[in-house]
């Protein structure tokens, strides 16, 4: 029972796709607020368009509703639902933006719907810059001193009194750009006329800079009783200057004082009792380095990554203790589930070191620009916890899954002692690289603090942590140094790698990896936490957990840091597994190192163990738990790649056999497979040397898709039309896949599809079949995919059961599995097979019913598939109709080419569900933030001649729908000549196009990109500007004709349909009654 | 090598970064993550041997203004990694050279948890904690030591002549000084006080002949039974002057309005402690620093609880409004800023203003 009475019915409003700076996180704090709710008895109804969500599942909300966030579909599903309640504070900004603009809507008021928790008022306080200002004046905490001035004149005036450095930002611009930080009156001057310029309405903000400062956070939860605590304190190791979501983090703070860290939580609290905040709220405040000078920096009055962060650093559950408070309970009344004894209004105290690594996708985009600063450029993050910082921090960097898991050797040794030290003040994502470099080199702390503005306390550490990786290359390995190494975090590879030792020189030492528990008060309660971390030479504290406990148990490979290519998808199937495998009666174990995610909850699997997803760190769990066996399948690459490794050393793999993933990832054994079956595939070869790559290309004629294997999200993959493409692309293939074989295809530019299966090597169930958009060439996580397909024959569609069921069969798949198709001249190809989760399983698993982790997670635990009950063969298909629509962060990433391609470049999707394909449609898009109604303006196109022809039909299409096109030359000339009107444009005129963009004066762009280096130059150009100003762009015809479909059902006046999931999936021959 | 031992028969290894010697205390454990300067210069620390149970210390160094007492009064630290190179702009001294300076024995790379544990389980024990690696064949010797180990309370007392601190100040105190940190003295001067400081040796007499507003007992070192003669002297003052106590000088107070004491099993030690104000229901994370509490059913009816610890449900405070007696188990927050538990002063000077106007 809520502790407010009328509260039966209560809307949560989720975060929508998964962008850089809002990633599973908010998945976290969403599902413990659905189960905190429904904990109480309260019916719970869920808005989110994002469907690769453990909370938009059945077993989580009462109501999913997978729609667009948007007031008006909000205002339709309470008109419906008629909840008591909203809460706006877990769906991150989004879920905040909207919960702000329904109240201004006056739409809480006119349905009699209660804000739970924090206030609007309060919300609109923490947000509104203006206004936060005038609270902190009035409350007398200091943030830095700003103004807002339009002339260089009141700009000079602002800088006499406050000195510089500086930050200037022009008022209302996108990304930032025409900004800057000014170190003196020269700088100052140049910045701030070239700011005025380029802001729409000649404004700049001016700000004191206090880029230097130590940045610490405040986790702070407040009741409505006024009791406020702290969960926990966190220093960005990264002073000010670079955005905390791409800082690297320590919990608790470091380098503070008793009375420093005293001094900025009562300040932190004094904000939260000013704001009102009944809830979470994460604080942000500045320190000086050299006295008692602080600022406030920002708050976020809702949970946070920043509170996902600290939740798992402490064990406290942040999102669930807000949502009680939201229903009315005050923190004393809510027991700490860790302890049982303790309350929630202690605050927690840990004996252990955090360290938060964020994880950047530059190794996906080698172009983009790596530059940290105030935009946030991490896709997901590491965190390690150890006894010591030392530990910690090396386990955190082994946790990044990069290829090397050491400080040092990062390339950076070839740089001379002066460029080294000069690059140490560049701030990127390899700057911690290059000072371990200098460390190594002998450049003193104190030095590089001066460099860096990291304080000298971390840059020491970090020199303890090199110190033992130069010892490990350069001193004979004495127990002594071993010790210290393990201490350190080094693994056994590493250390074999330097000292050129055996493993079994290593046992000798008799050195083992023990387990700790968190429990929120530094062991001074009893807990029964079931969430551990590794030490060494230390006591293990498993075996007291583990006492009269002789279950079977056994273990979950979670999928790491978040990246583009491997993203929330997996870790609800490693959720979900976790939880099918406890309803099976055993013990789950999960294994992972994402803070972000559900599966690193402690409540999720029966134990949870914060570890780099490393074979060693893997093993050292295994030889303690002694499981019946490791799940594989759900963990995306990172666990199917520790597979081989796993069973090396005698574990067994559950379900789908190591053979029977070689026998689907190895080229060569997969392609005869194929030719065994006689499954019709597109001719291919892997090849070890250029050599051999030019002769496969004059047997197969281009174009052919090179790619590497074994890798994530298509990594390195390209489409390439000729032998000078070839060589130059080639190497760096060879460079992604290691020891493994570059793969070249035939290219068939056909009809892409796939679909996901299930089987226990007998039977397969197909849950669904589903068609890409795009043609093929574009990977399959940035393309738009329709569900049910609606361009495959029957027959086709049987051809693809059949061949599924074949190759299950004949490779003995236990559990999930994702092909891939061509369709091209009527004629199915088999392009791909993962043996293993997909992208797509959570998508499937919504739109059909089918709980699909969980049968396969039964499968693989020995049940056969018919008696799981959902039938075999294809799974009917129902009255839902939906489309999946990737979204994509270029806004955030500079310099990256927003081009599909084979490579996967998306980081989040959402599904526009309907009960046709044409509203299904035009959902996605709107769901995908497209703008629709409004005035036409001409759209910008421009192909190469590979797409000319086939572009025609939808220029015709967008012209009769009222759109003018402004046209490049060849394209202009082609247009002419088939009857199009469009006007010519000699080439891009960049500036003239950005200013058309910048005041919306152009519909969208229509870019087909060439594939030469050089003349590439100016449409990359053209879509990165259309990408800044939100101007929707296509890079594939196939996008751009789905878009215009789309319109057409707008333009028609569709009305779309607002339902929850389970109704949309209703049979059809319900029909017929 | 350096060595713990507990009086169990523990036995610990460890690296010593302090004094050379050995002592024998009471082995305590302390939550809090930062504040060991504080920590080790509290005189309440008196005997102890304390364990940090956050691993990370030395990390700031020391600096000139945080020290609670002139001289560290505890009988050792023990740590899982001591930090050789503090960084702070304030740090004057390594915390390793200041505890070799004041000749206290300090071990790092211990396995704190597990040792924590142990005094969770067990409750305080007696220890040994030396900077030798002691041998093998020694050891029996060394946990004789420990057994038969006895404590002189006259150690404990905090005896010396009066002395008047914020001569100028408005309201007149006497404070009584068990052992008190630096913080609640110039705490007190800063809200306008002036301090007639006396030792545990004062006389209820001496302080009734001269006009205070009010006593204030201080916090303190040991078992508040060592200090029969105080609670007689205290007992003289109850009723004839508004009364406050904050720590020992809350257990004392009680004592001498006929409550019990009871010693916790091994204390509270940290920086945040959850304490419930009875009165309002909210509650405070509050620093504490004792190993004793008032016996849950010995309130006499002259007393009422007003604060208890959520933790463990024990007892943080009392008020007698009849007597003018208030006191707090815990530390009220002797920052410069007002927080929920700085207020406790406050409200206290409050009272004795309302009373001599």
């Amino acid at each position: 029972m809520p502790k407010i009475k009328d509260i039966k019915k209560v809307l949560v409003i989720g975060s929508g796709p998964i962008v850089i700076g809002q990633a599973a996180e908010f998945d976290y704090a969403g599902v413990q607020a659905c189960l905190a709710l429904k904990e109480e008895g309260i019916e719970v109804v869920l808005i989110n368009s994002n469907p690769a969500t453990i909370m938009t599942d059945s077993n989580i909300a009462d109501k999913v509703y997978i729609e667009p966030l948007n007031t008006e579909t909000i205002e339709r599903i309470i008109k419906i639902e008629k909840p008591d309640g909203i809460i706006g504070t877990l769906g991150g900004q989004t879920g905040l933006n909207l919960a702000v603009e329904l109240d201004k809507l006056g739409i809480f008021e006119k349905y009699n719907v209660r804000v739970l928790g924090t206030s609007i008022e309060s919300i609109k306080k923490g947000e509104d810059r203006e206004l936060f200002k005038d609270l902190m004046q009035k409350i007398g905490e200091p943030i830095p001193e700003s103004a807002t001035v339009s002339s260089y004149e009141e700009a000079l005036e602002f800088a006499d009194k406050i000195g510089f450095p500086i930050i200037i930002r022009p008022a209302y611009t996108l990304g930032g750009t025409g900004g800057g930080i000014a170190n003196n009156k020269e700088e100052y001057e140049d910045i701030i006329s070239i700011g005025l310029s380029q802001s729409p309405v000649n404004q700049v903000l001016v700000e004191k800079s206090i880029a230097g400062y130590k940045e610490i956070e405040y986790e702070i939860i407040r009741d409505k009783n006024d009791t406020v605590i702290a969960v926990c304190n966190m220093e960005n190791i990264d002073p000010i200057g670079i955005h905390t979501g791409d800082s690297f983090v320590v919990a608790p703070s470091q380098t503070l004082t008793f009375k420093e860290a005293q001094m900025l939580k009562t300040s932190a609290i004094k904000i939260v009792r000013a704001l009102g905040i009944e809830g979470s709220c994460n604080v942000q405040l500045a320190l000086d380095t050299k006295s008692k000078q602080y600022y406030i920096i920002e708050v976020n009055p809702r949970v946070s990554r920043s509170s996902a962060l600290a939740s798992k650093a402490t064990g406290y559950p942040i999102a669930k203790v807000s949502t009680k408070i939201a229903i009315g309970y005050d923190l004393h009344e809510i027991k700490n589930a860790v302890t049982g004894v303790t309350i929630s209004a202690s605050e927690p105290s840990v004996d252990y070191v955090v360290v938060k690594i964020p994880k950047w996708p530059f190794d996906k985009f080698a172009t983009g620009d790596r530059m940290l600063g105030t935009k946030m450029k991490a896709t997901g993050e590491v965190m390690a916890l150890g006894r010591t910082f030392e530990n910690s921090f090396k386990k955190a960097i082994t946790s990044l899954e990069d290829k090397h898991t050491g400080l040092l050797h990062y390339k950076f040794e070839n740089l001379d002692d002066k460029t080294l030290l000069n690059d140490c003040s560049i701030q990127d994502d390899r700057r911690m690289y290059r000072v371990a470099e200098a460390l190594k080199r002998g450049v003193d702390v104190e030095k590089l603090h001066q460099i860096t503005k990291i304080d000298s306390w971390f840059i020491a550490k970090i020199k303890d942590i090199v110190n033992v990786e130069k010892a490990l290359e350069n001193e004979e390995l004495t127990e002594e140094l071993y010790k210290k190494a393990k201490d350190y975090g080094y693994l056994d590879s590493e250390i074999i790698a330097s000292t050129k030792k055996t493993q079994e020189d290593l046992d000798k030492f008799n050195y083992p990896c023990v387990f700790k528990t968190v429990d929120t008060c530094s062991g001074e309660f009893e807990a029964k936490t079931p969430y551990f971390y590794s030490a060494y030479g230390e006591k293990c504290e498993l075996e007291e957990i583990k006492k009269n406990n002789n279950n079977e148990n056994i273990v979950v490979l979670g999928s790491g840091p978040i990246r583009i290519g491997q993203g929330i998808e997996f870790d609800y199937c490693s959720v979900h597994a976790a939880w099918a495998i406890k309803d099976m009666g055993y013990e789950s174990i999960m294994i992972n190192s994402n803070p972000e995610t559900l599966s690193t909850d402690f409540n999720v699997a029966t134990r949870l163990y914060f570890e780099p997803m490393n074979i060693e760190n893997v093993m050292n769990i295994i030889k303690k738990e002694n499981p019946k066996g490791v799940m594989v399948q759900f963990g995306g690459q990172t666990a199917i790649n520790l597979a081989p490794k796993l069973e090396a050393q005698g574990v067994k793999i559950l379900g789908t056999s190591l053979d029977s993933i070689n026998a689907v990832e190895d080229r060569k054994i997969f392609e005869k497979l194929l030719s065994d079956l006689k499954i019709p595939q597109p001719k291919g070869r892997g090849v070890k040397s250029v050599n051999e790559a030019l002769e496969t290309t004059k047997e197969l004629g281009y174009p052919v898709l090179v790619r590497p294997s074994y890798v994530i999200g298509g990594r390195g993959m390209q489409v390439v039309y000729n032998d000078e493409e070839l060589l130059t692309y080639i190497n760096e293939a060879f460079k992604f896949s290691d020891e493994h074989p570059v793969l070249i295809d035939q290219y068939l530019e056909g009809l892409e599809c796939e679909l996901d299966a299930i089987s226990d090597g007998k039977d397969i169930l197909i849950p669904a079949i589903c068609e890409h958009v795009e043609r093929a060439g574009v990977h399959s996580g940035d393309s738009m995919s329709i569900y049910p397909s609606r361009n495959i024959s029957k027959k086709l569609q049987n051809d693809m059961v059949k061949y599924a069921k074949k190759i299950a069969q004949k490779v003995q798949i236990k559990g999930l599995m994702n092909i891939q198709f061509i369709i091209k001249d009527e004629k199915v190809y088999v392009i791909e097979v993962n043996p293993r989760a997909s992208r797509t399983v959570p998508i499937f698993s919504k739109v059909t019913g089918i709980p699909m982790v969980k049968i396969a997670t039964n499968i693989a635990l020995g049940k056969s598939l018919k008696s799981c009950g959902y039938g075999t063969g294809l799974y009917p298909t129902t009255k839902l109709v939906c489309v999946k629509m990737p979204i994509f962060s270029f806004q955030k990433l500079n310099r990256i080419d927003p081009a599909l391609a084979p490579e996967m470049k998306s980081t989040g999707e959402v599904l526009g569900i309907d009960y046709n394909f044409k509203n299904a449609l035009l959902k996605a898009f709107i769901m995908a933030g497209y703008k629709f109604g409004g005035h036409k303006q001409r759209a910008l196109i421009s192909l190469n001649d590979h797409y000319k022809e086939p572009a025609l039909k939808i220029a015709k299409k967008a012209f009769s729908l009222g759109y003018f096109f402004m046209a490049t030359w060849g394209t202009h000339k082609f247009l002419e000549k088939n009857g199009v009107p469009s006007k010519m444009i000699e080439k891009f005129m960049i500036d003239k196009l950005q200013k058309r963009m910048k005041n919306g004066r152009l519909s969208f762009v229509l870019n087909t990109p060439t594939t030469g280096k050089d003349s590439q130059k100016s449409g990359f150009q053209i879509r990165t500007i259309a990408e800044m100003y939100s101007i929707p762009c296509f890079t594939s015809i196939d996008t751009a004709n789905a878009f215009l479909k789309a319109v057409k059902t707008y333009d028609k006046g569709a009305k779309l349909n607002c339902d929850v999931v389970s109704n949309y999936r209703k049979r059809k021959f319900l029909d017929l009654f | 090598m350096a060595t713990v031992l507990l009086e169990d028969g523990t036995i610990l290894k460890g690296k010593s970064f302090g004094a050379q010697g050995v002592k024998i205390g009471e082995i305590i454990f302390n939550t809090s993550s930062t504040g060991y300067q504080e920590i080790i210069t509290d005189p309440s620390c008196k005997g102890q041997i304390i364990t940090m149970t956050y691993p990370e210390i030395g990390n700031y160094g020391l600096n000139d203004e945080d020290y609670e007492s002139k001289k560290p009064e505890c009988f050792g630290l023990i740590v899982k990694n001591y930090c050789k190179e503090e960084s702070h702009y304030k740090s004057t001294k390594k915390l390793g050279d200041y505890l070799k300076e004041n000749d206290i024995i300090a071990i790092e790379d211990i396995d704190t948890r597990s040792l924590v544990k142990k005094i969770r389980e067990k409750g305080t024990m007696k220890c040994l904690i030396t900077s030798e690696d002691l041998k093998e064949e020694n050891l029996s010797k060394e946990f004789a030591k420990i057994a038969m180990h006895k404590i002189n309370i006259d150690d404990y007392k905090n005896t010396k002549e009066k002395q008047i601190l914020g001569e100028n100040n408005e309201k007149n105190i006497a404070f009584i000084d068990f052992g008190t940190t630096n913080s609640v003295i110039q705490k007190l001067i800063n809200k306008n006080c002036k301090l007639t400081v006396f030792g545990s040796n004062f006389k209820a007499d001496e302080i009734l002949n001269e006009n205070f507003d009010c006593v204030f007992m201080s916090n303190g070192a040991g078992n508040p039974e060592y200090y029969e003669k105080e609670v007689e002297e205290i007992k003289n003052l109850v009723g004839k002057l508004p009364l406050f106590g904050i720590g020992l000088g809350c257990n004392l107070l009680a004592l001498a309005l006929g409550a019990k004491i009871e010693k916790l099993k091994y204390g509270h030690h940290g920086a945040s402690y959850p304490v419930i104000d009875l009165k309002t229901n909210k509650i405070f994370a509050t620093t504490q620093n004792h190993n004793y509490a008032i016996y849950e059913n010995s309130l006499t009816g002259l007393m009422e609880a007003s604060y208890r610890n959520l933790n463990d449900n024990t007892i943080e405070g009392f008020n007698s409004e009849r007597l003018k007696i208030y006191a707090v188990q815990f530390t009220p927050d002797t920052s410069e800023t007002t927080t929920d538990t700085s207020l406790i002063f406050d409200k206290w000077i409050e009272l004795i203003k309302g009373e001599n106007k």
